[in-house]
């Protein structure tokens, strides 16, 4: 069970940001979906929700989305219906429910970097940029990669718009599950992005397979030996939900048939 | 500490502790349909409406719901009692633990989706879940209170 | 005027649509202790040393128990009539924890952070000992779970604990031996069956509190109150007179609730402290530390003449009942008992069957106790000799299942817990529920499979089912009614309504054999003060039993009646008729029941109508069922879906239709979790790993499909109005129905459960 001293609700980011780093047992809430299911000891909670956090702001390269934008507010939104943005809207349409939806928050899934989150992974391929308070954007892909330490606030996130067409695919023992696994390929101009998650770990690009499927024709053959090559270089493991082995075979199963659904 | 929300259509200051749950809270003040069924914002009983949108208040924090609205099936007792007589009347109750979460997200779905389809009840409720009926019942008395035909 | 056979709205309907105050933790009083349980972290372990001198003194910390604090005395926590067919194997708080899970201490705080801040605070030094967490190697284990000597059966049960034997039971009729060796085809199969966990939505609660006259009062989400009572004052020596235990509405139950949980510590701190105390299980404590279904292993081997007809069956059963043996035997026997009468033509049976202790958390009753297992075996079996034989799946049964007007000599052997009773079917329809089942799932278009696109495959499976009406000659339901002014009825009844709807449904019989509308009989129930005894709901007792009970008692009170009419008309009892809620008298006279009701107690020789009547079965007569469902599997994910499900059942006549319904509408649906989607994952060394409902997960309305349920209704000349129970036979069909329909379609026989994903994909013959 979570304890909490203090709470407070910053009118803006800069504010939070202060008070997070007055001391290392304060911390970010965003939508807390997942309070009781941890057991800290916090000082002083800090909720992002008064910071102007929630928005979803069209521009004509990008769409910025804030870290206390939820799920919902995406799947609701008139930004996310081109091609690209659709596949994000459709993928999170399928997450447990409305409730749920209505609470998790982009921040609150990115930062933390869950590895079951199919954000995270549907918005891979894309050209995705996380922007930390006070430090330059970097790319979603590195940011997850990297450890973070619960000391930064997450901003906004930026999706550079783009051409080209992209896929997801989950699988899900039942429809209240998380993901025993997920994946999303994006191309654009021949050039291809696979990301696999919930290997059960974040995340992370199939490099060799991207590379051996970018730039040239792609056919049935092409695209059976590109995911080969992703199902070894990906590392899988089993936990409660699925065996590596199963991962692995998903992966394959799923990767075919997003391949085929972009490069058609 | 104090937040104040709007109750059910009614303003209120409410001594609180900054990790009781709005779940917690929502009780202790009387609000008794909402119900204790997993802590893990897994099953549902627990749905409320906070500014009219569904959420799980086992996981919601009550610190959080400062200056919000919430709705519990208390506050829209005649839409409850119509949708429960719809419920009743099919005969798809049973130990009604999960009766009054269903109720708001029933109403939440008629208030939002237009002309609701079965595939509109079954998406909209799926979070809801139940271990009594069996689900085939529900979805005939909420289809009937829509006016939706199956 | 008739009020069985309608659908008449659940009375309780409308006041739980709007949230009234109606479960423990809602009429808990104000204030109250909040009790919290230290749990062991392991296996198998010794307490050495107990330091609860720190937790003692956290302010707001009113007491902590530990074993001392109990008298000792060991017993079963089964909720089951005494002396109950379950060892006694445990005491309140012992020396030894036998699983994770297990208690060690208790607090009682002023508020549930501080009861939380102080559990931690308590200091246990433990001896770890190897465990046992594999079933397969419990039996005559050096590892002995239970060396107490206190330990011990109440009668003999096939109890041996230094072999970590809870119970054991075998029988024969025929020779087997001699019938196999003389079949044509002979099939020799092992299932395997999980631990599943019931998750009814609402968490095992109790609170408990010294009434205005001194009597400790236990409020509690318990199907057998009158048990809990019984227990209570045995395990605390406290005078039973001074126990009251009601039980208010509950959030579901499924056999998870028969059974005493917390009550014993919530009692001991009010007893203790004189303060109101509550304990409200956390949903974590609900998976680790009440029960689960008992897992098996079933071997079965069926023999056959070339013809298909079935000389012989023989089950050997190994069940794991984890921790402590409640329900051991039981659900055992059960697993024999209600599936081998369906093939009566076979001359030979055995059984034999093994319950083993181990160091997981305890096995208890869950809706089918056993049957569902026994089906899963022996419904994919008869699938196989089907196959086999080159048969059709229903023609075989057809010409080996059991029909109305016959008998099977497994009745008379095998009872529940003890012998059983020589029975003849007098109701059964089977071969109805398996024709209309067909026809509404279009078996013929669609048997045995369709392929509907390059990995999809749509195909359909079978299962017949039985299960029982209570417990013949061994529990016993009453019923107490009031005549009030005004003419309308109290009805007062021990039992249990777990959000079935029993209230309901009792009241309609009362009302109909009171000829009055259904509103007029104010229902009451399990409140061990109040209200008559009842065993309370298991063995799918409360429509036969009970239901009988409340008929006996409703013909009572209308002789009474009756016999006050007679004087009031001063005639002849033989002079004076009842209908509908009128009394007539001789030359035309009539007054009705609301007049003749306020005369009685007000001016005219008053007197309180009131009766009572008690029901002990002497048989169990059988609800029937045949389950059919089509399945969409995938070839390439492994992923199967429950297209359709049709369940044709035969539970006599249905008291109310749409409540008969949704029960087995509910029941379906857990057995489609059963057979699919639900698995108790524990680690290697007995850790749970499912303990939350993110990692267990039950089917929610997007996992199944369509479900339909119709009745064949035949009569049941012993149940009332013709009624047989209908509260577990829905769950035993669906995992011998979708393994057969699997197999159907890919050709994979899959002979554990839950079929996964992955058992598909990765399956292999061996």
């Amino acid at each position: 069970m979570m304890r909490i001293k203090e709470y407070l609700k910053p009118e803006n980011i800069d504010k939070a940001y202060t008070v997070l780093k007055e001391s290392p047992n304060n911390e970010i809430i965003a939508g807390g979906l997942f309070i009781r299911l941890t057991s800290k000891d916090i000082n002083t909670a800090v909720d992002l929700s008064e910071c102007g956090l929630r928005f979803i702001n069209e521009h004509k390269d990008r769409v910025e989305v804030g870290a206390m934008t939820s799920y919902l507010d995406i799947i609701q939104s008139d930004c996310f219906e081109t091609p690209l943005l659709k596949t994000v809207k459709d993928a999170l349409s399928e997450i447990i429910g409305i409730a749920f939806q209505n609470m998790a928050t982009v921040g609150g899934t990115i930062y933390p970097a869950y590895p079951f989150s199919d954000l995270i992974t549907v918005l891979m391929p894309l050209n995705c940029w996380v922007k930390l308070y006070k430090k330059d954007p970097v790319r979603l892909s590195e940011f997850i990669e990297k450890k973070q330490d619960n000391r930064e606030i997450l901003e906004k996130i930026i999706i550079l718009k783009g051409s080209g067409k992209n896929a997801f695919r989950s699988f899900r023992k039942t429809s209240q599950d998380f993901s025993v696994l997920n994946l999303s390929v994006a191309v654009e101009h021949g050039d291809c992005k696979i990301a696999v998650g919930a290997r059960p770990s974040v995340a992370q690009y199939a490099k060799s397979a991207m590379q051996f499927i970018s730039g040239g024709k792609v056919n049935e053959s092409i695209i059976e030996k590109t995911a080969e090559i992703a199902c070894q270089e990906i590392s899988f493991f089993s936990d409660i939900k699925a065996s590596q082995q199963y991962r692995k075979h998903i992966c394959n199963v799923l990767l075919k048939d997003a391949l085929r659904e972009v490069f058609v | 500490m104090i937040i104040k929300i709007n109750l059910n259509g009614i303003s209120k200051e409410l001594l609180i502790s900054p990790d009781d749950t709005l779940l917690d809270v929502l009780r202790k003040t009387g609000c008794l349909s909402v119900k204790k069924g997993c802590e893990s914002s897994s099953c549902g009983v627990c749905t409320v409406l906070l500014d009219g949108t569904p959420i799980l208040s086992c996981s919601y924090l009550a610190a959080k719901a400062d200056g919000h609205s919430v709705t519990t099936v208390e506050g829209i007792a005649e839409q409850a009692r119509e949708i429960g007589e719809f419920i009743a009347a099919q005969g798809a109750d049973q130990c009604g633990f999960c009766l009054p979460s269903l109720i708001i997200s029933t109403y939440y779905l008629k208030n939002t989706i237009g002309n609701p389809t079965l595939k509109d009840i079954k998406q909209v409720l799926q979070a809801n879940l139940c271990r009594c009926s069996g689900y085939e019942s529900q979805e005939a008395a909420v289809a009937r209170y829509l006016g939706v035909k199956i | 005027m008739k009020q069985v056979r309608l659908s008449v709205p659940k009375i309780d309907s409308s006041g739980l649509a709007m949230g009234k105050a109606a479960y423990v933790d809602d009429l808990a009083p104000q204030n109250t202790l909040i009790v919290k349980i230290l749990r062991s972290p392991y296996s198998y372990a010794k307490v050495q040393k107990i330091d609860t001198s720190v937790a003692e003194n956290v302010e707001g910390v009113v007491c902590v128990l530990t074993k001392k604090d109990f008298p000792r005395k060991i017993f079963t926590r089964a909720g089951q009539g005494e002396p109950e067919p379950s060892p006694y194997d445990k005491f309140a708080l012992d020396d030894y924890v036998r699983y994770i899970g297990d208690e060690v201490a208790v607090v009682a705080a002023h508020d549930e952070k501080i009861a939380e801040t102080a559990l931690k605070l308590i200091k246990v030094e433990y001896e770890k000992f190897e465990s046992i967490n594999d079933f397969e190697k419990a039996y005559e284990s050096k590892v002995v779970i239970h060396p107490e000597e206190e330990a011990h059966p109440t009668f003999d049960i096939g109890y041996d604990a230094k072999k970590n034997l809870a119970a054991s039971y075998s029988m024969s009729t025929g020779d087997v031996e001699k019938e196999l060796s003389r079949s044509h085809t002979i099939v020799h199969s092992t299932y395997y069956t999980q631990a599943q966990a019931h998750v009814m939505m609402e968490p095992h609660a109790c609170a408990t509190y010294f009434d205005y006259q001194g009597r400790l009062t236990v409020l509690s989400t318990t199907q057998t109150p009158f048990h809990v009572r019984r227990i209570l004052s045995r395990v605390l020596e406290y005078p039973m007179h001074k126990i009251r235990v009601i039980k208010p509405r509950i959030g579901g139950g499924f056999g998870g609730k028969q059974a005493i949980h917390g009550e014993v510590y919530c009692a001991a701190v009010t007893i203790k402290t004189g303060l109101p105390a509550k304990l409200v299980y956390t949903r974590r404590e609900v998976f680790q530390a009440t029960y689960t279904r008992h897992p098996m292993r079933i071997d079965v081997t069926i023999g056959a003449g070339k013809n298909g007809i079935i000389n012989a069956i023989d089950f050997k059963i190994l069940s794991d009942t984890g921790a402590y043996g409640e329900h051991a035997l039981t659900v055992l026997m059960v697993a024999g008992s209600k599936v081998l009468p369906l093939y009566n033509k076979a001359s030979a049976v055995s059984f034999d069957g093994k319950v083993v202790y181990t160091n997981n958390t305890p096995a208890g009753a869950y809706r089918g106790y056993g049957a569902v297992q026994g089906n899963f075996a022996l419904e994919s079996a008869v699938d196989e000799l089907a196959q086999k034989l080159g048969m059709d799946p229903v023609e075989i049964r057809k010409i080996n299942m059991i029909k109305q007007g016959e008998t099977s000599p497994i009745f008379r052997i095998m009872g529940e817990g003890r012998e059983g009773t020589d029975t003849i079917i007098n109701s059964c329809k089977l071969e109805y529920c398996i024709s209309r089942g067909m026809e509404l799932i279009r078996w013929k278009e669609k048997y045995p499979c369709r392929k509907i696109s390059a990995n999809k495959v749509r195909s359909v499976g079978m299962a017949i089912a039985m299960q029982g009406s209570a417990i013949a000659n061994y529990d016993m339901a009453s019923a107490a009614i009031k005549l009030n002014d005004d003419g309308f009825f109290n009805l007062t009844v021990g039992a249990t309504d777990l959000g079935t709807g029993s209230d309901t449904i009792l009241a309609q019989i009362a009302a109909d054999e009171l000829e009055v509308p259904t509103e007029k009989i104010i229902v009451y129930s399990s409140d061990t003060d109040l209200t008559p005894f009842d065993k309370g709901a298991y063995a799918s007792s409360t429509t036969y039993a009970s239901g009988n009970a409340v008929k006996k008692a409703a013909e009572k009170i209308k002789e009474s009646i009756m016999e006050k009419a007679a004087e009031y008309f001063k005639c002849g009892i033989s002079q004076i008729k009842y209908c509908e809620g009128v009394v007539y008298g001789p030359d035309n006279r009539q007054i009705p029941l609301k007049e003749l009701s306020t005369i009685i107690y007000y001016s005219g020789s008053q007197e309180q109508i009131y009766s009572c009547a008690s029901y002990v079965p002497t048989v169990s007569p059988p609800p029937y069922m045949a389950g059919f469902v089509e399945v969409e599997t995938d070839l390439l994910t492994g992923k199967v879906e429950v297209i359709e499900y049709v369940a044709v059942v035969d539970c006599g006549t249905p008291i109310n239709p749409n409540l008969a319904k949704v029960q087995v509408e509910g029941a379906l649906v857990q057995g489609i979790g059963m057979a699919l989607y639900e698995q108790v994952i524990k680690s290697r060394s007995g850790k749970l790993l499912s303990d939350s409902m993110m990692t267990y997960h039950i089917p929610s309305r997007k996992d199944i499909g369509k479900i339909t349920v119709e009745f064949a209704e035949s009569y049941e000349p012993s149940g009332p109005f013709g009624a047989k129970s209908v509260g577990e036979i829905g769950i035993d069909t669906p995992p011998a129905a979708i393994a057969n329909a699997i197999f159907n379609g890919t050709g994979k026989r899959i002979r554990k459960l839950p079929i996964t994903p992955e058992d598909i994909i990765f399956f292999s013959d061996s």
